[in-house]
């Protein structure tokens, strides 16, 4: 094989933004699962997974810049390694994003919650199965999975505006839940702005696969 | 034994053969002097030659004879010579007409010059009857040295590198001008140098001129290219294998040390020649 | 987009041969005016033998054969009413291995318009002066200007190549891996010297450097055994080949 070594650093690569992809979708899951449960053990798991991805991201883009610099990729090379760190990065914001729901248990574990959690955790799934699809999508350098994700993300708007409604009307009704709901409000939100970055992910990896810039949302 | 002594042992052996090379030189040179340098004098080299008393007079008429020849052959055989170099080089292909001229160039240089001399005896002294003279013997003679001159001439253009002349071309000029402009004048002293020790050889060859041309006497020297002439291989030959006075030996001798004078003296010029362009050459 | 560029040359269904062994198989091709096109591809794969059909300098090897056209100015230069001088006139050459003649810069500089028939001191003084300016050249040696080519370093060699090249007023530069003999400063001087060039002429440049070719060209052409494989700006060549021939060479994994 000719240019084993980059071969080599090429497919190390992949390992990392897949061990990325992976952290982020625990992470995401164990936010969610933290608040559900007031569980503040579950929640400091979760920072302890956020200081991991943003140590990984910064290997990961350590690696890109080097190969760049010491490999002159061009073509689907340049285009897989400039997309694997935007990746990375867009793994590592929405670990960010997690966080901030697992600081919210922390604070708010103490008190019962607003009203059991329903929607949140049904957001939360089709986060982690649009996760997945990323995940299977860079492993088999398959296209049509990204497909799949509009769907999922559609529902998860859906879920954000039901609930957004929701607790507004909580807040309306009676002023006393406004700390509560409004932390839920945020939790909310960061589901669905991950839901968009997981959307942006597939976009990315279709431009590193074909080379086609796609909207997927 | 060890290796290094085998080294030793060959590089004194090789050594050895390079000694043998100049001591036969020395050798020769020596006796011709130590036989002949009692005779060189003033009288003996400009005087004209006296038949009936060899001692009375000198071989100017010789010497002369010898350098009219070299202007003949020179003017015979350079143009000749360098020319077909020149088209065998720049110009020919590999076409089979081409490699028999190449084929006829290598066996020309192989004949014997008696076969050159009676060549030249058949053709130009009795066909073309230009008699015994001076312009059938640089004709033959030329016939034995256009072969040197063209391969030392090729020699010095196949040193001339490609990148000149493609640089040439490259430019817009014709071959004709990129030979002219481009190649010739660095190989023109490679050709000199060839041109010269060809005339050198071609002066001293006896055999030839035997046949062809030279006689020991003549009144005075030669009018015309059509004269008969004195040269000095040929009466060296005379004197060494024909006279019976006591002292022709020593008379050959002399005329010996002369005409091999005269040849050290041109492939030193030639030598002198390569040398300085050696110096001045930067590619 | 090649579509809209003025084209000053065309290969139309070029064949070369040297002796029984074909080098180029049928190219058709089209150079863009005042812009630099770059030739790419492994060793052997025609693309410095294609470059020479350009000015007909093939023909200085006995066993090449060439049969198709290459039109220049409307006109095929492998007509028989084609003047070849008059051709290497307009299409200009510069070698691999820098190749000065041992003469004086100035004698260097001066050959060609000499034996183009300009005599006039003055003609020949301006014309050195401006092609040496131009090759970015002059202020290095503006006062050894007869003093030996030969003493030059390479990189100044092969400026003076282009120079002496420009003298001839040509409109067509062609460049056979000019920087190939040269240290990566001098590579940087020669490529800037490129990019200025193409103002006034045309650039075509084989290299074997891909690099090369993605820094300084604006169409690049990729050759394999022989055949035109992929043509087209060089961005586009080099961030989305088409044919996948061409991406296993650019990345590397033809080997």
């Amino acid at each position: 094989m000719v240019r084993k070594v980059f071969q080599m650093e090429m497919d190390r690569l992949e390992t990392d933004v897949i061990k990325m992809a992976q952290l982020t979708r625990d992470a995401v899951s164990l936010s969610v699962d933290s608040l559900r449960n007031q569980d503040i053990e579950m929640a400091a798991r979760v920072i302890e997974l956020e200081e991991k991805s943003d140590v990984l991201n910064i290997e990961i883009t350590d690696r890109g810049m080097m190969l760049t610099a010491t490999q002159q990729p061009v073509a689907r090379d340049l285009r897989f390694i400039s997309s694997m760190m935007k990746i990375s990065d867009s793994f590592e914001r929405i670990v960010d994003y997690a966080e901030k729901i697992a600081r919210i248990t922390m604070k708010s574990a103490h008190k019962p919650l607003l009203k059991p959690l329903v929607d949140i955790p049904r957001m939360s799934e089709n986060i982690w199965k649009m996760i997945e699809l990323d995940i299977f999508a860079i492993q088999n350098r398959d296209v049509r999975l990204t497909d799949q994700l509009e769907p999922l993300d559609d529902v998860i708007d859906a879920l954000y505006q039901q609930l957004y409604t929701e607790l507004l009307n909580f807040m309306i009704n009676d002023t006393t839940t406004i700390d509560d709901a409004t932390d839920l409000l945020f939790v909310t939100r960061y589901l669905e702005r991950i839901g968009d970055i997981t959307c942006k992910i597939g976009s990315m990896i279709v431009f590193m696969l074909e080379g086609k810039r796609v909207w997927i949302k | 034994m060890k290796p290094h002594v085998w080294q030793k042992l060959y590089f004194n052996l090789f050594r050895l053969t390079g000694l043998v090379s100049l001591g036969i030189l020395v050798i020769v040179l020596l006796y011709v002097i130590q036989l002949g340098l009692g005779v060189i004098s003033f009288r003996f080299l400009t005087q004209m030659w006296v038949n009936s008393d060899i001692t009375a007079g000198g071989i100017y008429p010789a010497i002369v004879g010898t350098f009219y020849l070299g202007v003949g052959v020179a003017v015979f055989s350079l143009p000749v010579g360098v020319a077909c170099a020149i088209y065998l080089n720049e110009y020919a292909g590999h076409s089979f007409l081409v490699r028999m001229i190449r084929l006829a160039i290598r066996n020309l240089a192989g004949v014997p010059s008696i076969i050159y001399g009676l060549f030249g005896f058949a053709v130009f002294v009795q066909m073309l009857n230009f008699g015994t003279s001076i312009i059938a013997a640089s004709l033959t003679l030329s016939g034995m040295t256009i072969p040197w001159v063209i391969t030392a001439s090729e020699e010095s253009l196949k040193t001339v590198p490609q990148s000149f002349r493609d640089g040439a071309y490259a430019l817009g000029a014709s071959r004709w001008q990129a030979v002219r402009t481009n190649v010739l004048p660095y190989a023109a002293s490679g050709m000199i140098t060839g041109s010269i020790l060809g005339l050198a050889r071609a002066m001293g060859e006896t055999a030839p001129i035997i046949v062809v041309g030279a006689t020991f006497y003549m009144r005075g020297l030669p009018d015309s290219p059509f004269d008969k002439f004195m040269a000095l291989p040929y009466h060296l030959f005379i004197l060494t294998t024909q006279h019976v006075h006591p002292q022709a030996q020593a008379y050959a001798a002399g005329t010996a040390l002369v005409l091999v004078m005269l040849i050290f003296s041109m492939t030193f010029i030639a030598m002198f020649v390569r040398y300085r362009y050696r110096k001045r050459k930067d590619w | 987009m090649l579509e809209n560029e003025e084209i000053i040359l065309q290969s139309a269904g070029l064949n070369i041969w040297f002796g029984s062994k074909q080098a180029i198989i049928n190219v058709d091709l089209k150079i863009p005016k005042h812009k630099i096109t770059a030739i790419i591809g492994p060793s052997g794969c025609g693309k410095s033998t294609f470059l020479r059909a350009l000015n007909r300098m093939n023909e200085v090897i006995p066993i090449s054969r060439t049969t198709g056209s290459v039109f220049y100015n409307g006109q095929d230069i492998y007509s028989s009413d084609t003047d070849v001088v008059e051709l290497r006139k307009k299409v200009g050459m510069v070698f691999q291995k820098p190749n000065p003649f041992p003469k004086s810069i100035y004698e260097n500089i001066a050959y060609g318009p000499k034996i183009h028939g300009i005599k006039n001191k003055a003609e020949l003084n301006a014309i050195v002066e401006e092609t040496v300016k131009s090759a970015a050249l002059w202020d290095e040696i503006e006062d050894r200007l007869h003093s030996s080519a030969m003493g030059l370093s390479g990189g100044q060699q092969q400026r003076l190549c282009i120079a002496r090249a420009m003298a001839v007023k040509p409109e067509i530069i062609l460049m056979d891996e000019p920087c190939s003999a040269l240290d990566p400063i001098s590579t940087a001087k020669i490529e800037d010297l490129m990019i200025e060039l193409k103002q006034d002429y045309t650039v075509i440049i084989v290299t074997h450097n891909m690099m090369q070719a993605a820094r300084v060209s604006d169409y690049t052409a990729y050759f394999l055994l022989g055949e035109l494989i992929e043509y087209s700006e060089t961005k586009d060549l080099f961030e989305y080949p088409k044919d996948k021939r061409t991406e296993d060479y650019i990345t590397g994994r033809f080997g």
